[in-house]
């Protein structure tokens, strides 16, 4: 049923909960190849002894991790805020250069009053 | 006069050939990766919760308020996490703003309307002073041109100032979180995968010990939800490790674009190829996401 999955020799544990679902997997194949219930039973508290502790150290890690985390979300924010402003100074140039049109308007409205002075 | 004119005319448009559609890709991509990951914290805690509580009822074992929680809602794990994935999104879809945003329309109506104003300088012009306007209609458009142009690529260079600022001042934090999220969501995917072995047994033992008594439906649906947990003994790690590949090449792909956007040519073949790969790679993660909610 579960599928069965050869130890690998493993010199340096790089991720613990990887060894210990292996392990899982391991001795969920000897539990339905066994048909002694006590065997089963004892089988089964291991499994969920290791489940439990695999669960255990990933909730410390997630603690650990958790002061980091909120250390980065503050640059992002304060990066995003940056972009943010960026994004209205370029709409405030594009009306900008929509002005000089008005202008070059401005300067010809001045030219017909003041043109039969200085043409 | 039309030399002088088209000579910044060839500059500028040389400068706003540059195309920001990588920025903008990979910008996408960290959107959808930031939204996939947080469905994929909220979606650990509740299966969590159910391999738990299912297997300790279905052996009869006592049940405390423990059993039917996850590890994330307990304490503030799941608000930092949610809160920093919504930064990300939201950094995302910033960095997204300023890779299309798009002033083209408006440029475009400027320079009608210098076109326009200097045809009415024409008119004007001779009425007063009698004499020939000394720039002829396609000179008007050169100008327009020009303008147009001139304009689209100092807009060009605000939005590339703008992106270099965000990716250099973000991109520790970046980094970090990459790292962090990668390593946390390869975890929980093999934790999950755990229990559902130990769900599992649960489940077929209880199966066996009952099956006597079972009608041909209930045995039905004894063997549609071991069928369901079976499969997900291999599809959720490896759902949680697509995602936590995703965070990681977020990261890597971005000090690329922090790298890059320091040098001349702005976005490097490096970048741009990296990008191509993680939108593929998002995009198979998406799917698997899609098939593992059925």
């Amino acid at each position: 049923m579960s599928v069965s999955k050869p130890f690998t020799p493993v010199t340096q544990p790089e991720n613990i909960h990887q060894l210990i679902f292996q392990a899982v997997q391991q001795l969920s194949a000897v539990y339905y190849g066994t048909s002694a219930p006590e065997q089963k039973e004892v089988i089964y508290k291991l499994i969920k002894e290791l489940n439990d502790r695999s669960l255990s150290l990933l909730e410390q890690e997630i603690d650990t991790n958790s002061q980091d985390l909120v250390d980065a979300t503050d640059l992002i924010k304060s990066s995003t805020a940056t972009a943010k402003q960026a994004i209205g100074d370029i709409d405030k140039t594009t009306k900008l250069i929509g002005q000089v049109a008005q202008a070059i308007q401005i300067i010809d409205q001045v030219l017909k009053i003041a043109g039969p002075f200085v043409v | 006069m039309k030399r002088l004119i088209l000579l910044p005319i060839a500059l500028a448009a040389l400068t706003a050939c540059v195309p920001l559609q990588p920025v903008k890709d990979f910008a996408s991509a960290s959107r959808d990766v930031g939204t996939t990951a947080r469905s994929a914290y909220v979606q650990f805690d509740s299966e969590l919760a159910k391999a738990k509580y299912t297997s300790a009822m279905l052996r009869g074992e006592p049940v405390t308020p423990e059993t039917f929680s996850g590890i994330l809602t307990k304490d503030q794990g799941m608000e930092i996490r949610a809160d920093m994935l919504d930064g990300l999104v939201n950094y995302a879809s910033a960095l997204e703003t300023l890779a299309t945003k798009n002033t083209s329309a408006e440029i475009n109506s400027a320079a009608a309307d210098i076109s326009a104003q200097l045809k009415a300088f024409e008119g004007d012009y001779k009425a007063l002073g009698g004499t020939d306007w000394p720039l002829t209609s396609s000179d008007n458009a050169l100008i327009a041109s020009a303008f147009k142009v001139t304009a689209d690529a100092s807009v060009l260079q605000l939005r590339r100032n703008a992106i270099r600022n965000a990716v250099v001042k973000s991109d520790p934090a970046i980094q970090k979180i990459s790292t962090l999220l990668q390593q946390e969501l390869t975890s929980m995917g093999t934790v999950i995968g755990g229990y559902y072995l130990q769900n599992e047994t649960a489940f077929i033992t209880a199966y066996e010990q009952k099956k006597a008594a079972l009608s041909p439906g209930e045995i039905l649906a004894y063997g549609e939800m071991i069928k369901v947990i079976h499969d997900r003994i291999q599809d959720t790690p490896a759902f949680y490790g697509k995602v936590a590949t995703c965070c990681e090449k977020i990261g890597v792909t971005h000090a690329k674009l922090r790298a890059s956007t320091g040098t001349r040519e702005f976005l490097s073949k490096e970048f741009v190829d990296d990008v191509k790969d993680l939108v593929s790679y998002v995009k198979e993660t998406k799917n698997h996401y899609k098939e593992l909610a059925k």
